[in-house]
């Protein structure tokens, strides 16, 4: 603690705010200048003559001078330099491409106990051929994924709550055991804090993984999230930050997991720069995703749908990143359909997916039927494979577990009416949260949050020209 | 004893009523740290500010908010204590002054101290509430000692939240008792292994926050000793803390009764 005197106002802004301390600054500039204090002290004890400082704080200040001519002649950054410094990786970067460090190995053997690398190989040989096998879950995968690149890359870390026993979806399992507490790290409930530290390990060379219990905790964390969204950026690109955050999220219909634990934190964080944030519903998405997040430069948020974590089994494309900037076609209208314009493109996400698959019985039956793209890709958006899909059914529905008012399906409704207007034969339908908290009683969440049956009656609407 | 009864018997018809499908989603049960709803009952007023986290139902029933009306929240009924939109983590009820019900772990440590210092600010302004609860220009009486209570965990006393409210309702000579829960789990976590320092109580000592701590499995003692420190507060002498060490005898939520 070094107790000092301020000698100027806050900042030149605002001179005039000094409560009182117009004479303090006064007195303080004439009592309390630790320069002069230095140059009476030792010149009076004859170290330095008054000659010598002088001839010094005259070399200071041509320094000074010249900088302020080297500023002043210098040319300001072209206005291009902002969406250069959006991203250190670019949004179509193939991740299989980027190279392992070359200490990996030296690193682990002499970090990683033998019998616990044992352990973890077992560990993921086991994880393999759940995987194999189509077994795998959500949550095992991202596991399954977060070792792969542990070991991969020993600078990678991880952070969590509960991390030792697991936390909710065994995302961080056996990690502690095989990295150790500097690599595996147990935090206190406070995601701000761990975010925070988070991005401090990023600054210094480290690539941290954050596991969040459940994403609507990451509110706690805005300032951090918003502050790595930043640093590449309002750095000049000096520094990656190459966080990856992960977390079970969204809404699904009749949770009841009252208002605390519904909030649509994929909304809040759209908005913020330099972050690549994607969802996925499925164990293969999940583990190409998060392999690709962790060897991504900037800070990237995978989405997965809090509901299905265990739940959603599948097989996986062991070994393989996927693309961060590619939505997946989950589900195609037939011809018939297109070509009578009986068909729709519904775009969605998280536990929408599992919605509008199980919707599109009734919707056939109807006579209708759906494209329907799973936005892997939150943005950046898939443009791309939305545009081939609207060119077959020119009609667009949006299930979207965000608010009406910010989030996902309003950036998403706006681009499509700027960049695909003429492929449009009628406004964006989006099905969304409205403005409110999550109800815990399901009578009134059903009002609250779009369902399946919604879709239903959305493509229904659409295609007879209700709106 | 008949308010703990009253905890452990409330709690265990919520898990009978969660089995059957009948509470759903989160549910955080208190069994085990009784004693402390034993010393809300003897102590806490009606007119005192209370504020709690996700694990709440015996902290509003000891503050008087009716059974019926948490249990039918519980169980998503209009009749519920907010009408079934909040449920198990959000029981408010206005009359009571219980003002939840809060699930971010330490959220509702500043919003006490706020609610502190609103009983302040009543006493300076010369202003109450009516019986709607609603401000009238009649001052309180000058006798006027309510505080604000806020239970916070042992693992939520680590968050930064603690430090900037002990701050704060030092410096502002607030009404409140930070009543901890120490029951050594932050969620599946042992506190220990996170925590630097378990004397939550000694969080005060930089601040000019006095606390002490008792041991839970001895209620008169945990009446006795916390009347003590409330009654400290509502003389207004400031902010003080009390620790209470207990057992949390479910898990974390029947979520997961794996997680141990």
């Amino acid at each position: 603690q070094v107790h000092i005197y301020r000698l100027n106002g806050h900042p030149p802004a605002d001179p005039e705010h000094e409560r009182g301390r117009k004479e303090e600054k006064a007195w303080a500039r004439a009592e309390q200048d630790p320069i002069k204090e230095f140059e009476a002290k030792y010149t009076e004890n004859g170290m330095f003559t008054a000659d010598e400082l002088k001839a010094a704080r005259k070399d200071v200040l041509a320094e000074v001078k010249a900088c302020v001519k080297f500023a002043d002649e210098s040319p300001m950054p072209p206005m291009e330099l902002a969406k250069e410094l959006e991203y250190p990786d670019a949004p179509d970067t193939d991740y299989n491409l980027k190279p392992a460090p070359a200490f990996a190995d030296e690193v682990n053997a002499r970090t990683i106990a033998p019998e616990a690398m044992e352990n973890v190989q077992a560990h993921i040989t086991a994880l393999r051929e759940k995987a194999n096998a189509g077994e795998i879950s959500v949550g095992d995968a991202i596991n399954l994924a977060i070792h792969e690149e542990m070991l991969r890359d020993p600078t990678t870390t991880i952070h969590a709550e509960d991390l030792q026993a697991g936390s909710s979806y065994d995302i961080p399992k056996l990690t502690q055991q095989t990295y150790g507490q500097i690599r595996a790290a147990d935090e206190i409930i406070d995601e701000g804090h761990f975010i925070g530290k988070a991005l401090g390990e990023g600054m210094n060379g480290y690539r941290p993984i954050v596991e969040l219990m459940n994403t609507n905790f990451g509110i706690y964390g805005m300032a951090e999230l918003s502050s790595a969204g930043n640093t590449f950026a309002t750095t000049g690109g000096q520094f990656d930050m190459p966080m990856t955050i992960v977390g079970a999220g969204g809404t699904a219909p009749n949770q009841a997991l009252g208002a605390e634990h519904s909030q649509p934190f994929h909304a809040y964080v759209m908005g913020i720069p330099g972050l690549k944030i994607c969802s996925a519903s499925t164990p293969d998405a999940a583990y190409g995703i998060t392999k690709s997040m962790i060897r991504d430069n900037g800070p990237c948020f995978l989405f997965c749908p809090v509901k299905m974590m265990k739940e959603s089994k599948g097989k996986v494309d062991l070994g393989q990143c996927m693309r961060l900037d590619k939505a997946a076609l989950v589900h195609e209208a037939d011809e018939a359909c297109v070509k009578s314009g009986n068909a729709v493109t519904v775009l969605t996400y998280l536990h929408g997916v599992k919605e509008a698959q199980m919707s599109v019985d009734a919707i056939k039956e109807e006579g209708f039927d759906v494209d329907i793209i799973e936005l892997r890709a939150l943005k950046p958006l898939d443009m791309d494979t939305i545009k081939e899909s609207l060119a077959r059914t020119n009609k667009l529905c949006i299930l979207d577990e965000s608010t009406k008012s910010g989030g996902v399906g309003a950036t998403i409704s706006a681009v499509i009416a700027e960049e695909l207007f003429d492929l449009m034969d009628a406004p964006v339908k989006r099905l969304c949260m409205d403005d409110a908290p999550v109800p815990y009683a399901e009578t009134m969440e059903k009002g609250v949050v779009k369902r399946g049956e919604d879709l239903v009656q959305g493509v229904f609407d659409l295609c007879t020209k209700k709106w | 004893y008949n308010s703990m009864n009253m905890a452990r018997a409330f709690e265990n018809a919520c898990n009978q009523a969660y089995m059957q499908g009948k509470i759903r989603g989160f549910m955080h049960l208190d069994n085990g740290q009784e004693s402390i709803p034993g010393l809300v009952d003897y102590a806490i007023k009606n007119g005192d500010k209370k504020y709690s986290y996700y694990r709440e139902h015996t902290h509003a029933i000891s503050s008087g908010v009716d059974i019926g009306a948490v249990m039918a929240e519980l169980m998503m009924k209009e009749t519920g204590t907010c009408k079934g939109a909040g449920g198990s983590m959000h029981i408010f009820d206005k009359s009571t002054y219980f003002q939840g019900g809060w699930a971010l772990v330490a959220e509702q440590l500043p919003y006490a101290a706020g609610a502190a210092k609103s009983i302040l600010i009543d006493q300076a302004l010369g202003l109450s509430d009516d019986e709607k609860i609603e401000k009238v220009n009649v001052a309180p009486p000058a006798d006027d000692d309510r505080i604000s209570v806020v239970f916070v965990g042992e693992g939520g006393s680590q968050n930064g939240r603690m430090a900037e409210i002990l701050n704060a309702a030092s410096k502002d000579n607030l009404p409140l008792l930070i009543l901890t829960i120490d029951n050594g789990r932050a969620i599946n976590t042992f506190t220990p292994d996170i925590a630097k320092n378990s004397d939550v109580y000694k969080q005060g000592e930089h601040y000019g926050v006095p606390g002490l701590l008792v041991d839970g499995l001895n209620a008169a003692d945990v009446a006795k000793g916390g009347k003590a420190v409330i009654d400290y507060i509502r003389s207004g002498k400031g902010p003080a803390m009390l620790q209470v060490h207990t057992y949390r005898f479910n898990g974390h939520s029947p979520a997961d009764p794996e997680h141990e």
